[in-house]
């Protein structure tokens, strides 16, 4: 069982590699399927049976082998209370994102061998625990993206997959720097987080001060913090419908998980000089974001902005330094990824359908396919964080974290609280154009309902938001223990 | 004198003269590829020998031959094997070409990549600057045919062969000149010897000639691993020359002239106040390199010309790890130039093929690859993104290692504006990348077919070192480690 993680993103990896040698559509599509599967199986077999959720701050199944010794990098996997939620959150993403793409025919093989390579990167990064690692399968999770997008997309695609290559690998430039630096500043021993953590006394102020925001602006622009952010409307329109859910589900959460376990971990001190600038930037991603997404007219262009805006509530909850707030970062980091993995699994199947993404083209669709209309109002009430779903824990959790900070923090709270009738806004006019209302077009009477094939990962995503929003005591108890020590380090902001 | 330390370099001769004599008795218009499969394996062979045969300075001493003129230590040991592994992978390359490109002077053309070889060899063991001045004229005058062997067929070759004859011999002169002023406040050519007079010098700012012979040398050897402002010669070079020269001139010679720089800089004239000096110059020109590489490369539409600026952009990486000046930094160096050997002959093979089969040289003949020929597509993509420094590619780690060596010696300003250019120059990568993979192939024109054996050989080689090297780096690390001391 020691080698249990390595199986997770060996998994996809194997089944990647398998899909290069078929050539029949249906075989690859099943290959994927099995891998993507092993994957879900042994993440919730990890999950419900060896994770021990009493002991979910400490690192566990933890495995350790020398890898590059001239610069003491280990291959270190483990996972604690966070991990496990992103591996979960990966795992059911991956899955019900290869069966929304079982339509997919044009060089079907290339697809799925980048989509399974994409994942077994990000499974990668939320398991390792050496700087080294972690940024190898970060930077696997990135390039993959390139293709994905510039060969299966619509619209500008060549363009937004330049725009989001560039900026993202701008980013992890900058992270690559900053850990070199940490490396060295802490005297060139070892590139373990645990270890590093534990130095950062010796890291003076100054030193924190100026690499905090070089790590948190690196790993900040995939996780689309404001200014940096725009790469995120054009690469989500422009990308086809399993490469959204993933990026916007799984990847953006690598990026503030970035964040959290790297830049907030490791600097602390930093982390608290430059709190209130980032909890200013957040302000701005949610209401921003929202307000964006309330002036969209393209389906797929609103669910991107409204993901600027809910990482913001992500790294808002980060920025507060308390417990309250980062568990409500973490959770929303599941809750949103699994309410955008639904929504443009959604919108991916919509389009299908009308071959159209523009609102005002669409109409009384829930007529016609009243299965796809439940669901998207079902996502849509997530995300505008109504209780019983999922959102709603976790936006509470942040806006009380902020709450508890001073004055300034207070006031970032309170204005990020009315996104949340922008938000409504924007849910409701999409539900209302798109669904409700007159059927605009008359051929769209003879549009079919979700097939079972679609049915499937539809259900299982709403099935998961249900659960955590109605008993989210489970989840919340492995994520609260895991971020108690991270809290410590960071002093937490007095309530 | 132990003569039997220039084994290797007397068989490289010895497998020039015997594919001359073989080229003499082989009919006029008969078909040369037997010499380039000869030559490749020579190459090979002598490869292997090395590694086999006991190494006589393994035990981390110097061994001498000709009075300290020539040098065996790990250093040049290492850099042999280079030579040898880029020469084996040119000759595979070559065979094909020549016979594509009609070229008159097959033959000569062989002994030739020898020769050239057997220089570059002498360069990288050179423990005297007359050895070294010998060694660097052989090798550039022997380029400098190889470039205009297209002689009667191209007016670019010519051109280029021109060009790098009157600037290479310009850069040669200055060169000269500086060693010329170290001799006469030394004494002696012999590096060492130049070594030792320093560390003898009263400690306190140099003096102005000692300033003024630094930097002519400088200048000559930036000359010939085209640092900005000095790299005028390279893309016109690089584009004129046949291609598989242009492959071994932009590992093979680069790789020589990084030899003999880690030799002059790093072991003779690492001396205290001079390190100051030398270290500022080489990081200004370096952080120039990358600026102005990476951005002429962004308006290229000629692949060759391209890969060339691409390569002169690599040049300032390796000065990174030059200036870390340290052990790291070394084995960063030698580690670079090993996995860029793999890199860049891979993506200079495809060039060949691709545009054998265009007849030009435009990145617009590599539209749709990936549909028309999947397997040469994925191996161009593996290189350009190993040159970007994309992981689990070699080329990353390669680049890592000489960022670490870099940030290690407080060189932070330096690297965080080499990681930068790196941004821009995925973009160049990228643009390539996208020809292949997301335009379609042009209707009705000449798609690349199955390709000869040596041709498949030599790809495969080079993908799986530039996987392997990525994935795996640490015994490669380790056994570099163990020779460069």
């Amino acid at each position: 069982m020691s080698h249990f993680l390595t199986y997770i993103w060996m998994a996809p990896l194997i089944a990647a590699l398998i899909v290069l040698f078929l050539d029949d559509h249906k075989a690859i599509k099943k290959v994927s399927l099995a891998g993507a599967s092993v994957s879900l199986v042994l993440t919730f077999f990890l999950a419900f049976k060896l994770f021990d959720p009493a002991h979910s701050a400490v690192l566990q199944l933890r495995e350790s082998i020398p890898l590059i010794p001239q610069l003491n990098v280990n291959y270190t996997v483990g996972v604690d209370g966070i991990s496990l939620v992103m591996l979960l959150l990966t795992a059911i993403i991956i899955f019900t994102g290869v069966l929304a793409s079982w339509a997919v025919e044009n060089r079907a093989k290339e697809f799925f061998f980048l989509l399974l390579l994409l994942v077994a990167g990000v499974f990668g990064v939320f398991m390792s625990f050496d700087l080294f690692v972690f940024f190898v399968f970060y930077e696997i999770a990135v390039l993959p993206m390139y293709l994905l997008i510039g060969i299966w997309g619509t619209g500008p695609k060549e363009y937004s997959a330049m725009k989001l290559t560039l900026m993202l690998m701008g980013g992890s430039a900058f992270v690559l720097v900053g850990m070199l630096a940490l490396y060295y500043q802490n005297g060139g021993q070892s590139f373990d987080i645990y270890e590093m953590a534990r130095g950062h006394l010796n890291l003076s102020p100054g030193f924190q001060k100026i690499w905090f925001p070089v790590l948190y602006v690196g790993f900040g622009v995939l996780a689309a913090m404001w200014p940096f952010h725009t790469w995120s409307p054009d690469g989500h329109a422009s990308a086809p419908t399993a490469v959204s859910m993933l990026h916007a589900g799984v990847l953006m959460k690598l990026g503030a998980y970035g964040c959290l376990r790297v830049a907030m971990f490791l600097l602390p001190e930093g982390a608290q000089f430059w709190a209130h600038t980032l909890a200013a930037l957040c302000l701005v991603n949610v209401v921003y974001g929202s307000i964006g997404a309330a002036a969209q007219t393209d389906l797929k262009y609103v669910t991107a902005y409204s993901s600027v805006s809910h990482m913001g509530i992500v790294l808002l909850g980060l920025s507060t330094l308390n417990p309250v707030g980062i568990n409500g970062a973490v959770l929303q980091m599941f809750a949103h990824g699994i309410m955008t993995g639904l929504f443009f699994a959604l919108i991916g199947m919509t389009y299908g359908r009308t071959h159209t993404r523009i609102m005002t083209e669409m109409g009384g669709l829930a007529k016609v396919m009243p299965y796809l209309a439940v669901c998207f109002v079902i996502g849509g009430m997530a995300s505008l964080g109504l209780p019983g779903l999922s959102g709603f824990v976790a936006e509470l959790l942040v806006f009380l974290g902020a709450y508890r900070g001073d004055f300034f923090m207070k006031m970032v709270a309170l204005i990020s609280i009315t996104s949340i009738v922008f938000t409504a806004v924007y849910v409701l006019r999409v539900v209302q154009r798109t669904f409700y209302g007159p059927l605009k077009n008359a051929h769209f009477a003879e549009l079919k309902d979700a097939s079972f094939v679609e049915k499937v990962p539809l259900a299982i995503l709403i099935a998961t938001m249900l659960v955590v929003g109605l008993y989210p005591y489970p989840i919340l108890h492995v994520i609260d223990q895991a971020v108690v020590p991270i809290a410590q380090q960071l002093g937490g902001m007095k309530p | 004198m132990n003569i039997g330390l220039l084994s290797t370099e007397m068989m490289t001769l010895g497998l020039a003269l015997l594919v001359f004599l073989c080229d003499l008795f082989m009919k006029d218009g008969r078909s040369r590829r037997p010499l380039g499969t000869l030559s490749a394996l020579g190459y090979l062979g002598i490869l292997l020998w090395t590694f086999k045969a006991p190494f006589a300075g393994a035990s981390g001493s110097v061994l001498t031959a000709f009075g300290g003129m020539f040098l065996e230590d790990g250093l040049a040991h290492t850099f042999r094997q280079i030579f040898l592994g880029a020469a084996f992978l040119t000759a595979l390359g070559s065979s094909d070409y020549l016979e594509k490109t009609r070229m008159r002077w097959q033959g000569e053309y062989y002994v030739l990549l020898a020769m050239a070889t057997t220089g570059m060899m002498f360069m990288a063991s050179a423990g005297d600057f007359l050895s070294l001045y010998i060694a660097l004229e052989t090798t550039t005058i022997t380029f400098y045919v190889l470039t205009a062997m297209h002689k009667g067929t191209s007016l670019v070759s010519s051109e280029a062969g021109l060009k790098y004859l009157l600037l290479g011999a310009f850069s040669s002169a200055i060169l000269l000149y500086g060693i010329s002023l170290f001799y006469g406040m030394a004494g002696t050519t012999s590096l060492s010897g130049l070594g030792n007079w320093l560390n003898a010098q009263p400690a306190g700012d140099p003096s102005p000639l000692l300033v003024l012979a630094t930097i002519l040398v400088l200048a000559g050897f930036a000359f010939k691993v085209t640092l900005v402002p000095f790299h005028m010669w390279a893309p016109d070079v690089y584009q004129g020359a046949p291609t598989p020269v242009t492959g071994l001139l932009s590992v093979g010679s680069k790789a020589a002239g990084f030899a003999a720089i880690i030799r002059i800089f790093l072991f003779a004239l690492n001396h205290g106040p001079l390190v100051s000096l030398w270290s500022f110059l080489l990081a200004a020109l370096a952080a120039l390199t990358f600026l102005v590489a990476n951005l002429i490369a962004l308006k290229q539409h000629n692949i060759k010309r391209l890969l060339a600026y691409s390569s002169i952009s690599q040049a300032g990486y390796l000065i990174l790890g030059l200036l870390a000046n340290s052990a790291l930094g070394r084995t960063a160096l030698v580690f670079y130039l090993i996995l860029y050997v793999f890199t860049n002959l891979a993506a200079f093979i495809v060039v060949t093929i691709v545009s054998a089969r265009a007849g030009s040289e435009e990145i617009d003949d590599f539209k749709g690859l990936a549909q028309t020929s999947p397997m040469l597509a994925l191996v161009m993509l593996l290189s350009l993104l190993s040159l970007a420094g994309i992981p689990p590619l070699a080329g990353f780690f390669g680049k890592f290692y000489l960022f670490a060596a870099g940030i290690q010696a407080h060189w932070i300003l330096l690297v965080t504006w080499a990681v930068v250019n790196s941004i821009v120059s995925l973009f160049y990568y990228l643009v390539v990348i996208k020809k292949m993979y997301l335009e379609a192939p042009v209707a009705g024109a000449p798609r690349p077919g199955s390709q000869p054996l040596s041709l498949k050989v030599a790809l495969t080689v080079c993908t799986f070192f530039v996987l392997f090297l990525g994935i795996f780096p640490a015994p490669v690390l380790g056994w570099l480690d163990n020779l460069l001391k």
